[in-house]
């Protein structure tokens, strides 16, 4: 069954299901945190497994994750991102009763409808693993593309235990920035060079997932190339000098809890400088600053010629520290006049 | 902004304790006289503050109330972290000359990096796969080659110890240095040789504070290289005085080696004692003739009072003067090897092969010419006499010498052998009439590596020998890689009768599922 095709049946059992998930969520509201101990979560776990009988397995994994960010969380005695775990489901289950109620509403998709479900990770989120034949009915996606993966990153998803990959890609012609997830972009073969080596892939195709600024791509059939002056060129025409209207986006971005908290941006660096705490903030042509915080490597930045830095582009992604109450960004590539420096793997 | 992170605070702790904590809802309320003046300025505070209301006030949805008052805060205090852009003031130095960085996928980065620091027990595939490309000498990778370095001895801390590192030099030296626990023991030790490897006496500063903070393995590291000059003197006496075994044995090297006179008293002095391991070492390197007298008056005073407790005392002594190359040192040995009726008590803990094997490890001409004198008419010392006709004479002299010798019936082809790998070095443009000597004398285990890819004749005369030891059922047969790794050579040289020599291997019992398994570990594929 398509998601473009309206299964009020299906409707049905899943605003059935959101109604056990506010009845789950309510209960834990009301003990609190604190109220979920071993002995709870197993109950808890029971109920939240009987989710997977009504099509809304987004929302039983958000579950899922809560209730494994409380047990971390009372180890570490820190509760922002199990409270911030738990407005997300008040918020998606809030979300997804009205949008599965507006689509029962109507016989075909309206507009408005179309809207969240082709603008948003809506349908994903409440549970729908979305189809190659959808998104190619639909439309979401680009052929002969040229990618360049800029950085990958491997974690531990907080409930299932696994390991999950993800990929950030680069698209050399748009500047867009995707991410892929679940999977490795592409598997290192033994030991080919083309593999090793920082490459363009060449894809047929890529179709891309419905989502927030950077969305979820698939991608079939590619090549690699090798990576040219000229494609570094190309990538730089895409990055972003004027750091107010970047913030402001990526900021009205994060500031919606059901969007995607950490917004990847590519930035034209005019400046860098340092504060008395030896903090980086890199600069725009009009002085607007955007703090840098390092997940390794910082000790890198200092280690390059100016001409590697300074008027070269860095691809970001912003997040906020509750502890110290800043907007910050997380450098994952540089972009220069001779390679692609990825800081983030 | 402190007043918003400290609603937040309080909300969470609302929402730790769900509905139990109703009645602490009124600390809220000193919040909102605050939220309220904020409202005038902008629509969502006064969201904020009707939500903040409705928790005080409410009696029902409490808790959905806090959600939904912390899911308004949360986006206010998102939209309002900034930076203050005047305190960044400084400029960043950037470097001159550049780091050193590759164009390594990401991917790859994260398996290399991954292995070093993960996976110490791995094959290091990936970080030799870099090595050959010649990629590895890239600045994100060098915190993770100095972790990398373990205590123990694994394929991986070995590798980046002995190869990685040595060939990036210089440039991964503040890495070393801040990897380097001054308290630390022998992983810290590793990356300190390693260190004193790429920067020599510059290492200094940094010994100099172990010296002062470490122990163990890792000071008697950092003792080795106080041994430039005289100004660490008083450093080096105080450890050997008082310090363990291990650093007592730098601290007397170091001291004999800037010919501390006060160091070579105190070693003198020791020597009376039963245990001096921590000796042996300076002894080894000593120049001092008050040392070595004192050392063989020793030597010769337990030959006339030989107890078995000295025994190990005796021989260490002996092991650690042969490795000296001191005229006295010779003429001693000499003398022994003229006496040994004399010294039969001494020959008993030290052999003559052990003194001469000692001694050839110098190859000195004097101690080359030494131990020919004294091994040309001993037959119980033939191999060092092979050894050192190699060392002396010109290799037709020496091929003629060694058929001599074999026509004499003397068993010399092993010598031969292990003479010409030292004296060549693994290289293969020796002498061809060589080879036809060992392989007519039926010697074959590492000969292959004095083969010529091309000389097809050689190499088959060489498969013939392994062939006949697999029919005379060898019992190494299927325990062991020496077929699989002979057979696996001569593919990877192109030797044209590879398959052949495949097929006969199995003709004579050689399972052939055990076979393409063993060669497949050699990256060998067959193709039969």
């Amino acid at each position: 069954m398509s998601v473009l095709e309206i299964n009020y049946a299906k409707c049905k059992v899943q605003l059935k299901g959101i109604d056990i998930s506010e009845k789950i969520l309510h209960n834990i509201m009301l003990s609190g945190i604190h109220g979920i101990d071993k002995k709870s979560e197993e109950l808890y776990k029971e109920q939240i497994k009987e989710l997977g009988n009504y099509y809304i397995s987004g929302i039983q994994k958000s579950f899922f994750d809560f209730i494994s960010l409380c047990i971390e969380s009372k180890n570490k005695e820190n509760f922002y991102e199990c409270t911030r775990s738990l407005s997300y489901i008040y918020a998606l289950l809030k979300k997804s009763k009205k949008y599965i109620k507006d689509k029962m509403e109507n016989k075909v998709l309206s507009d408005e409808i179309k809207k969240e479900m082709f603008n948003t990770s809506i349908e994903e989120q409440i549970g729908y693993s979305w189809k190659k034949s959808d998104l190619k009915k639909c439309n979401l996606y680009r052929e002969n593309v040229e990618l360049i993966q800029v950085a990958y990153k491997s974690f531990r998803d907080i409930s299932s235990e696994k390991s999950i990959e993800e990929g950030i890609l680069l698209n050399i012609c748009t500047g867009e920035i995707y991410k892929t997830q679940g999977y490795k972009v592409y598997k290192p073969k033994s030991s080919l060079k083309e593999d090793m080596v920082l490459s363009i892939l060449e894809v047929d195709r890529i179709y891309v997932f419905p989502g927030d600024k950077n969305p979820k791509v698939k991608i079939e059939n590619f090549n690699y190339r090798r990576l040219r002056p000229l494609d570094l060129d190309n990538i730089k025409k895409h990055a972003k000098d004027d750091f107010s209207y970047v913030v402001k986006e990526a900021k009205s971005q994060i500031k919606d809890i059901l969007k995607d908290k950490n917004p990847f941006y590519i930035l034209k660096v005019f400046s860098i400088r340092k504060n008395k705490n030896n903090q980086l903030a890199i600069f725009d042509k009009n002085d607007n600053a955007i703090l840098l915080k390092f997940e390794s490597l910082r000790f890198l930045v200092e280690s390059l010629k100016r001409v590697q830095l300074i008027n070269q582009s860095l691809v970001c992604y912003f997040d906020y520290d509750i502890e110290e109450n800043i907007f910050f960004g997380v450098p994952v590539a540089i972009i220069n006049d001779e390679n692609i420096i990825s800081l983030f793997y | 902004m402190d007043i918003l992170l400290e609603l937040n605070k309080d909300l969470i702790k609302l929402c730790f304790a769900g509905s139990t904590a109703r009645q602490d809802a009124f600390n809220i309320k000193k919040y909102l006289s605050y939220i309220n003046e904020l409202g005038e300025k902008a629509a969502i505070f006064s969201s904020l503050e009707s939500k903040l209301l409705s928790v005080i006030n409410e009696d029902t949805s409490f808790s959905e109330n806090i959600i939904e008052s912390l899911t308004i805060l949360n986006s206010i205090l998102k939209i309002q972290g900034n930076i203050e852009e005047k305190d960044f003031d400084k400029e960043i130095e950037f470097s001159n000359k550049g780091s050193k960085i590759q164009s390594i996928s990401c991917v790859k980065l994260n398996i290399v990096r991954d292995n070093l620091l993960f996976n110490p027990n791995g094959f290091g595939k990936d970080i030799i796969d870099i090595y050959n490309l010649n990629m590895h000498n890239d600045i994100r990778l060098y915190k993770a080659y100095c972790e990398s370095i373990s205590d123990y001895s694994t394929v991986i801390s070995n590798y980046v110890e002995n190869v990685i590192i040595p060939s990036i030099g210089e440039d991964i030296v503040p890495f070393i240095i801040d990897s380097i626990d001054v308290k630390g023991t022998k992983k810290d030790a590793k990356l300190f040789k390693l260190l004193y490897r790429i920067i020599n006496e510059k290492i200094v500063p940094l010994s100099l504070k172990i010296a002062k903070e470490g122990h163990g393995i890792l000071l008697a590291e950092a003792l080795y290289t106080l041994d430039k000059g005289k100004e660490y003197e008083d450093i080096l006496l105080f450890y050997a005085k008082k310090g363990k075994a291990e650093v007592r044995r730098s601290s007397f090297t170091s001291l004999i080696k800037i010919e501390s006179s006060e160091g070579e008293d105190l070693l003198i002095k020791g020597l009376k004692k039963i245990k001096l391991g921590h000796l042996y070492e300076a002894i080894g390197c000593t120049n001092s003739s008050k040392i070595i007298k004192s050392v063989l008056d020793e030597i010769e005073y337990y030959r006339n009072n030989m107890d078995i407790k000295y025994n190990a005392k005796i021989k260490g002594l002996l092991e650690a003067i042969t490795k000296n190359n001191n005229k006295t040192i010779l003429s001693f040995i000499e003398l022994i090897f003229k006496n040994k009726k004399h010294y039969k008590n001494i020959l008993n803990v030290f052999t003559e092969k052990q003194i001469l094997c000692n001694l050839q490890d110098q190859k000195t001409k004097e101690v080359n010419e030494f131990l020919y004198n004294i091994s040309k008419e001993n037959e119980d010392l033939i191999e060092f006499k092979v050894r050192m006709i190699f060392r002396l004479f010109s290799d037709n002299e020496c091929y003629k010498i060694c058929t001599k010798l074999i026509e004499e019936k003397k068993e010399i082809y092993s010598f031969i052998k292990d003479s010409l790998m030292e004296k060549y070095n693994f290289n293969m443009i020796i002498d061809r009439r060589w080879i036809d000597l060992l392989l007519d004398a039926n010697v074959k285990i590492d000969l292959e590596i004095f083969l010529l890819p091309d000389d097809e004749e050689r190499w088959t005369r060489l498969l013939d020998l392994y062939v006949e030891d697999i029919k005379n059922g060898d019992k190494y047969f299927f325990h062991n890689f020496r077929y699989t790794n002979i057979l696996a050579k001569a593919y990877k040289i192109g030797y044209s009768n590879a398959d052949k020599y495949y097929n006969i291997f199995i003709e004579h019992g050689y399972d052939e599922n055990s076979l393409q398994k063993d060669l497949k570990s050699f990256n060998v594929k067959i193709n039969i």
